[in-house]
């Protein structure tokens, strides 16, 4: 089965296109990367995915259906800096939310509820923290809690939006792990970055956009599609390639130096 | 001191102090998280139109001011948060237009009218029987359904796409959470007035969230700390003979700026 199917999708925001005829479809089980350059429609088309953005034109299909019906099948980890950084909510408060769709008007929590977020925690070991201020943590921490809440939706794909950018090498690697591990349960996994130097080691097939899908590959990028991607000349590490340069910046991999 | 608590209109003033610090309180936390404290200023503006047509056709000032505020408020929530400059636009209208048609509906009205200083700055020792008891209701109102609907208030405050996804109705409850606003503000011009009211809105949950990062407990606190800032006001004025509204806020504003300055001093000292 199709986890995702898009069709010819554009989408306008008044006279800006910020996507345009994108075609993409994902098989069940893929773990896809989207890399492109800032403002090259990535979150955008997250979005449409998630059903967050109604396409100007073209059709979306998730697990076979409309986005906005595939409820709880979808499990999505938004950039931890959209959010207040003062904002009055701890760390279970926020993996609870995971569990707010099942629930009725009063939204009470079930012992199962209980359970999956409990084990959601554990799994990006921050069952510790839990009664830790999402304020008081570091950007990791914030990211890692923020997948726990996608995870606690018991989702059968995971869409994450930049989730290493603007965090250090090292918890770079951990999210990375654990993204490895998710995907060697079988969850779809689709991240996107802008940042080429570092690609998970699992990733199987790569979308390259720019307004329009560049390249979908599960060969190496060629560079001269990640030219064409960035309209300037960038390296990608190959898949399959833990290490990383010690002097690796951690965001920005766009200059050729 | 004490002769003045034997008067009723001291007794009521204190009685709806009380009532006005829980909606303060719990409102305003929802207004500064949601960071929709000009949108309550453009509400809060906006009932001057409400209340000027309702004093032109001899009704009750909240009659119109209801009409107007929940008015303004579903046409800044319809404009959508899609927009941030858009919406400002829209606030910046309301604000500014219902102003206009009150102090227009003021000039046209013949006879007496009560003074627009009232509603302006507000007049919590002339206050009636039946604002005490809509604010005792509101109130009531106010903690039953926060209580009820905290976790989906939480998540759609925090994050809007997120609950989205899950199927809440995050656009419901954010128009509900700007009903609510609007109801409060109408029922809160009389303690501290239009123009102050997004004093009280905002000053003691901000004082509150630099004292915890858990919202039921920044609630708690906002609700004390609006009830200290109004009483302790108003026995300022009585005492120094200022008008309650102005000086209950000139108080609150005092204290946001102590609080500010200490908690920064102590975070540069923490840091180092």
């Amino acid at each position: 089965m199709k986890a995702v199917d898009l069709k010819d999708i554009t989408v306008r925001f008044n006279e800006t296109t910020a996507l345009k005829d994108v075609s993409l479809s994902i098989e069940e089980g893929t773990f896809l990367g989207i890399i492109g350059p800032n403002g090259g429609g990535k979150t955008t088309l997250l979005k449409v995915i998630l059903g967050l953005i109604k396409p100007d034109e073209g059709k979306v299909k998730v697990f076979g259906k409309k986005p906005g019906e595939s409820k709880g099948e979808v499990g999505y980890v938004p950039q931890y800096s959209n959010f207040d950084p003062e904002f009055p909510i701890n760390v279970k408060e926020v993996v609870q939310m995971g569990r707010l769709g099942n629930q009725g008007v009063r939204s009470k929590i079930t012992e199962e509820d209980e359970d999956i977020i409990k084990k959601s925690l554990e799994k990006v070991e921050m069952w510790e923290l839990r009664e830790k201020q999402l304020s008081q943590l570091s950007g990791g921490q914030k990211q890692r809690a923020l997948i726990a809440r996608a995870l606690a939706t018991k989702p059968k794909m995971l869409v994450l939006d930049e989730p290493t950018t603007n965090v250090d090498e090292n918890v770079k690697n951990s999210v990375h792990d654990l993204l490895n591990q998710l995907s060697d349960e079988g969850k779809t996994i689709i991240l996107s970055t802008h940042d080429t130097g570092v690609i998970c080691s699992n990733i199987e097939s790569i979308a390259c956009l720019n307004k329009k899908l560049v390249c979908h590959t599960r060969d190496e990028v060629t560079e001269e599609e990640l030219k064409k991607t960035y309209g300037a000349p960038v390296e990608l590490m190959p898949s399959g390639h833990p290490k990383h340069p010690k002097d690796q910046e951690n965001t920005e991999g766009t200059d050729n130096d | 001191m004490i002769e003045i608590l034997q008067h009723a209109f001291f007794q009521n003033a204190i009685i709806a102090g009380i009532f006005a610090s829980i909606i303060f309180g719990i409102i305003g936390t929802l207004v500064v998280i949601n960071r929709i404290v000009f949108i309550s200023g453009g509400i809060s503006h906006a009932s001057f139109g409400g209340i000027g047509m309702s004093l032109y056709l001899g009704l009750d000032p909240l009659i119109g001011a209801t009409i107007f505020a929940v008015g303004s408020a579903l046409g800044i929530g319809a404009v959508g948060k899609n927009s941030i400059q858009r919406q400002g636009t829209t606030i910046g209208i309301a604000w500014a237009v219902g102003m206009a048609i009150g102090a227009l509906f003021y000039h046209i009205t013949p006879g007496y009218l009560p003074p627009a200083e009232n509603f302006l700055f507000g007049n919590i020792l002339m206050i009636e029987n039946i604002h005490i008891i809509l604010l005792a209701v509101f109130s009531l109102v106010t903690v039953l359904s926060v209580a009820l609907f905290y976790r989906k208030i939480q998540a759609v405050s925090f994050d809007e796409e997120f609950s989205k996804i899950l199927g809440i109705s995050s656009n419901r409850i954010y128009l509900l959470l700007l009903v609510m606003v609007s109801i409060a503000i109408v029922l809160l011009i009389r303690v501290v007035g239009i123009i102050l009211l997004i004093a009280m809105m905002s000053i003691p949950p901000t004082i509150a969230g630099m004292m915890t990062k858990d919202m039921k407990k920044m609630m708690g606190w906002s609700v004390l700390l609006s009830g200290f800032f109004i009483l302790i006001g108003l026995w300022i004025s009585y005492m120094w003979n200022t008008p309650a509204g102005p000086t209950i806020v000139i108080f609150a504003g005092i204290a946001f700026f102590a609080t500010y300055v200490q908690d920064k001093f102590f975070k540069n000292i923490g840091n180092r």
